[in-house]
Formats: structure tokens, sequence, C-alpha cells
């Protein structure tokens, strides 16, 4: 089983992020849940989400205490070092950050930095990173294809929605920067 | 006992269908969808607004064809499904937290009056202070309330248990309103695989309700629900409520039988009993919690101690006889609630679990563990302590009869 936590904030779209991922593993024959953690609904709040993917059925019911991945949707959340609690020796970052941007104190395995941001702002005309991250997450870990993931998309968008956020995806898939263990702790010293 | 529903171990449903990603609010609206229910009425609270989101998304795309009310609040809310149901019709609200309390005389009216109405409670806890998160507090200050409670563990069993709901409600054996109640966010807010039947499928198990074969509301028989009681037939009205709740405890195992026959798989029974027979102890809870503890009970069994699970589904009528035949034998129980009796200063499941196990001879300790108020995490850590804690009673060590995880 792999345990993944999502960091972002209010209105950035960590909660369909989680979802996307899922829908997306579902159709590559994995069992996933994924839910948030939040409290009354406001944008620019702190929020969570965790997912959980294995070949058999998900049973905990709890939060992701020492994630596999964290994938982290807002650049200021990214370059808190308390962000990555837990994360496992050798995890991976997918943070919408510059490589230069992460944290030092945190070992990561792989650190896949993906300029999100850029990147919905070109495709999407906003700054909802969060499906280019999941490309910069597919690229990285292998973990999904950028196929079931634009497959996926087509739960949760329509028109030309659905086209940008393909694109934001394969784009978040192409301009990742990943940097495995040697050199990423080169890269963030 | 039913065996385990909600474990199918990569099991593909019979009909073939494949599921889907949906949350337990989604998955909700689903199972309300397919029993076409002719009035959906409610008002929206944290975090059961997503589930009128889709069902009034059902409505717009043309799939839904029930009237919907947006009422003033929720007390209005259930009364206008009380209003259709006794008219004959099959009508739908939800609440959570301070709705349900804002619904209080409602709730009792529809319970008295033996008004078959399906409402479920996205579990949330009760102010003050004043918060949105998960608990069961919210349910457990309607328990006495006359209703039939169904409480899941999973997406699916949502979905499916509004079904079964509706099937036990409308049954002239039973004619009681039912509570389809799952946790805030661990389960109204978690994505995971839900199969969904076909519509085929659910007017097949529905089919012994459809012709709603029970005292209905018109101009041509006139009648009155809710009248002035006084005495005698008052205690009548009481007694006979009571025996309708001992028939819909027993139900629920030949619902099963329908439900296996016209949707492919078992829905369980009223109590779901995880590596339970041949446990030295017993773990009792009911909701999400009961998934991880059944991750810790095999992490257990693995290190030599022979934990077991039972999973409360009906909370009321509460299945007392399966806790008990599942207690004989063992040498202690542990009951984790995730919400708390002021005066008892106990968990209310594990009030119910030590009142069953009155008939226990010998006596074994119970143990209450509170735990996971306000959205804080039944952390599997938590859970396999609370476990080791009812082993360890069990051997003879003793302790305090409650212990909040997590505080102490």
């Amino acid at each position: 089983m792999k345990e993944i936590r999502f960091h972002g904030r209010g209105g950035q779209g960590v909660v369909t992020a989680a979802e996307l991922l899922a829908a997306a593993l579902l159709r590559q024959g994995q069992f996933a849940a994924a839910f948030p953690m939040f409290g009354f609904e406001r944008r620019g709040a702190p929020v969570s989400a965790f997912l959980r993917f294995d070949a058999e059925p998900i049973r905990e019911r709890t939060q992701v205490y020492t994630p596999d991945c964290c994938v982290v949707i807002d650049p200021a959340i990214a370059r808190m070092a308390d962000t990555y609690q837990g994360l496992k020796p050798g995890g991976v970052v997918v943070a919408n950050i510059g490589a230069a941007a992460m944290p030092a104190a945190v070992a990561v395995g792989v650190l896949a930095a993906v300029p999100a941001t850029a990147i919905a702002a070109a495709e999407l005309g906003r700054p909802a990173a969060n499906t280019a991250v999941l490309g910069g997450l597919a690229r990285a870990t292998g973990w999904i294809s950028v196929g079931a993931l634009q497959e996926a998309l087509a739960d949760y968008f329509t028109g030309v929605a659905l086209a940008a956020n393909r694109r934001a995806v394969q784009r978040g898939h192409d301009e990742t920067v990943v940097i495995r263990a040697e050199e990423a702790t080169h890269a963030v010293s | 006992m039913a065996a385990p529903a909600y474990l199918p171990q990569g099991a593909q449903p019979a009909d073939g269908l494949a599921p889907r990603l949906l949350d337990g609010n989604k998955a909700a609206a689903y199972g309300v969808l397919l029993c076409r229910p002719d009035l959906i009425a409610a008002y929206p609270i944290t975090p059961q607004t997503p589930l009128l989101e889709q069902l009034y998304k059902f409505k717009a795309d043309g799939r839904l064809t029930a009237e919907t009310v947006e009422v003033e609040g929720e007390n209005s809310a259930l009364s206008a499904a009380l209003g259709v149901t006794v008219a004959g019709g099959r009508a739908f609200t939800a609440t959570s937290s301070m709705g349900l309390t804002f619904m209080y005389d409602a709730y009792l009216f529809a319970s008295g009056t033996r008004v078959p109405v399906v409402m479920v409670i996205a579990m949330r806890e009760q102010t003050a202070p004043t918060t949105v998160s998960c608990g069961q507090q919210d349910l457990m200050m309607v328990k006495e309330g006359g209703w039939v409670q169904l409480v899941c563990e999973s997406c699916q069993e949502i979905l499916d248990s509004i079904l079964v709901a509706y099937r036990l409600a409308e049954d002239p054996q039973v004619q009681l309103p039912v509570n389809v109640c799952y946790e805030g966010y661990y389960l109204s807010h978690l994505s995971e695989p839900v199969t969904v039947p076909a519509q085929e499928a659910v007017d097949r198990f529905l089919l012994p309700v459809r012709d709603k074969r029970r005292p209905v509301l018109g101009t041509e028989h006139p009648m009155t629900f809710g009248t002035y009681v006084v005495g005698e037939l008052y205690a009548e009205y009481r007694y006979k409520h009571c025996q309708a709740m001992e028939r819909a405890g027993g139900m629920l195992d030949a619902i099963d039988g329908e439900f296996r026959a016209a949707l492919g798989r078992p829905y369980g029974g009223a109590v779901e009993a995880y590596r339970a027979e041949d446990a030295e102890f017993l773990m009792v809870t009911m909701g999400s919690a009961a998934g991880t503890l059944k991750v810790v009970v095999d992490e257990l069994r693995k290190e030599g101690i022979a934990a077991g699970l039972a999973r409360v589904r009906m909370f009321r009528p509460l299945p007392a006889r399966e806790l008990l035949g599942l207690m004989r034998g063992k040498r202690a129980v542990g009951v984790v609630d995730r919400s708390v009796s002021f005066g008892w200063n106990r968990g209310h499941l594990f009030i119910d679990v030590k009142a069953v196990a009155q008939d226990l001879e010998p006596r074994i300790p119970v143990v209450s563990f509170i735990g996971g108020l306000a959205g804080t995490d039944l952390r599997r850590d938590l859970l396999a302590g609370a476990a080791r804690t009812t082993w360890e009673r069990g051997r003879g060590r003793a302790g305090a009869e409650v212990i909040w995880l997590g505080l102490e």
C-alpha cells in the first residue's frame, strides 16, 4: 500500500487532486481511497487530503502520518519543512516550487519540482495548479499514467476546461524537473 | 451471523458493473436516486451538503423525478417528508448535528406515528463548543427516539443501506422511520470504489414494498395521524412500537437474503463479526473506525494475540442477542465510542454492550474507550493500544473502566 498526503489551500483544488488521482488509479485496476480534512470551508485556509492505494481494498479510515509521497500545491506551504513531517525515508516530494526552494532539512528521496503555477496560468488562465502537479507525480513515480489521469479528468471537467486541464497534466509531466537522492541533496545545499 | 459484506478482496460484483469512485455523500445520493423517491425535502448543513448538491444535480439532469422542496429549516424538511409519506409517497431527507436538533419534535413525531421515512445523518459533533467536525454525538442525542438506526463503515455500505432502509421502513411488519448514519468527512467525504447497482436490480429488491400496504391518508379514506392520546391507548402505542422494533431487528437477516438474490452480493446482518469466533477478546465499535480496527486485529493476530471485532451495523434496535453470542467465551470486551454520555461519563455503545454483558456467566471486564471526538483521528496506534489494554484486562490486569484515547 502506498500513502500520499496532499497539501495546499482552500480553493487550490487540493481535494479534487486527491480525488482525481484516486479515480485514475481505479482505472488502472487499483483500489484507492481519498479524503480531505478541513474545518469550516474557506478559501486560503490550509487544507490536507489523504490518499491510499493498493491491490487490495483499503480498510484504514485514518489520516496519513508516514506518507510515501507528499504532493504540495501551494508554493508557500511547500517551502515549510513542517509540511513534510513523517515522510518515509527515501520518500517522494512533488511540489509546486523550484528545486532550490525545497527546505534543506527535509530528507527527500525523489524531488519533483513542477512549475505548476506557470502551467496553470498559461493553460487555464487561473492559478489552479492541482492538475499540473499530478502530471509531475506521474513523471516522478510511475504510479499512475498520464493517460489514466487524462481519462479521469473527464469525471470532473467538460469542454474547454477538460481540454485545458489535459494539457496542464501533460505539461506538468513534461516540464517537471526530477531530482533523485544524491542530486537532490546537492541541489538544495 | 452474516459473513462480512464489505471485504470483497477483489471480488467482482455479480451484476458485472464496474465500481466507480464515489464519496459517501454521493453514494447516498445514488442510493436515493435508485429508490425512486417522490419527494426530497432537506436543508443543507456541513457535512451533509454535497449529498443534496448531488441530488439536485440528478434532478437538473432529469434523472431524478422526485419533487424537491427547498425548505427554510430542518423542522420543515422532515415535516414535509412526513406529509408525503403519510399520503402514500416515498420521501427522503438528510441532516446533521444541529440540524437534527432543530427537527427534534418532527423526529419524535415520525417514529411515534410510525411514518416510514428514510433520513441520512451525516454524523457530526454536537454544539457546544461549536465545531463542524466528525463525531457520533448527534446520533446519540436521538438514539432513544424510536427510529431504526443503521451505521455504515464504507461508501458501498452507505448506498446499500439506503436501499435496505426503504425495504425495512416500508415493510408492513415494521413501518418505522429509518436513519442511515455515516461519519462526517471520514465517510461523507471519503472517495472510494462503489458499485452502483442497476435500476432493475433495485426495483426487484424493493418489490415487496412496492404496493405500500400501510394506512395512507387520502380523501377517500379520511383518517387522523398524530391525535391526542391518553392512558391505556398511549401505552398500547408504545407497546406496539417496541414490538415493531423487535420485528425490525429480526428482519435484517431475511432482507440480506433478498438483497443477495436481487443484487448479487450480501448486505450483511445486524452485527458484522470479524475474526471473532476464535478470539480471546473482542473489540466492539461502529462506523469508520471498524475498518482501521480490522487492520489492527490482523496485526495482533500476526503477533499471536487472538483479537476479534464485532461491528454494530444496526444500532437501534440493538442486536443484543447477536452481541451476547459473540461475547460468550471471551475474556474481555473493549468498546470504542466516538461520543460521550454525560453522567455515565462513558461511551454510548459501551453502556449498551455492558448492559448486554450482564447476561454473561462468568462476568468479564468491559472497557470504554472514547476517542475520535471533533474529527480527531482514531489512529491505528491508538486503536492498537485500546486492543492491547482490553487483552491485558482479560488476563487479569486491573485498570480504569473508561479510557480517553489520545488524552491519557
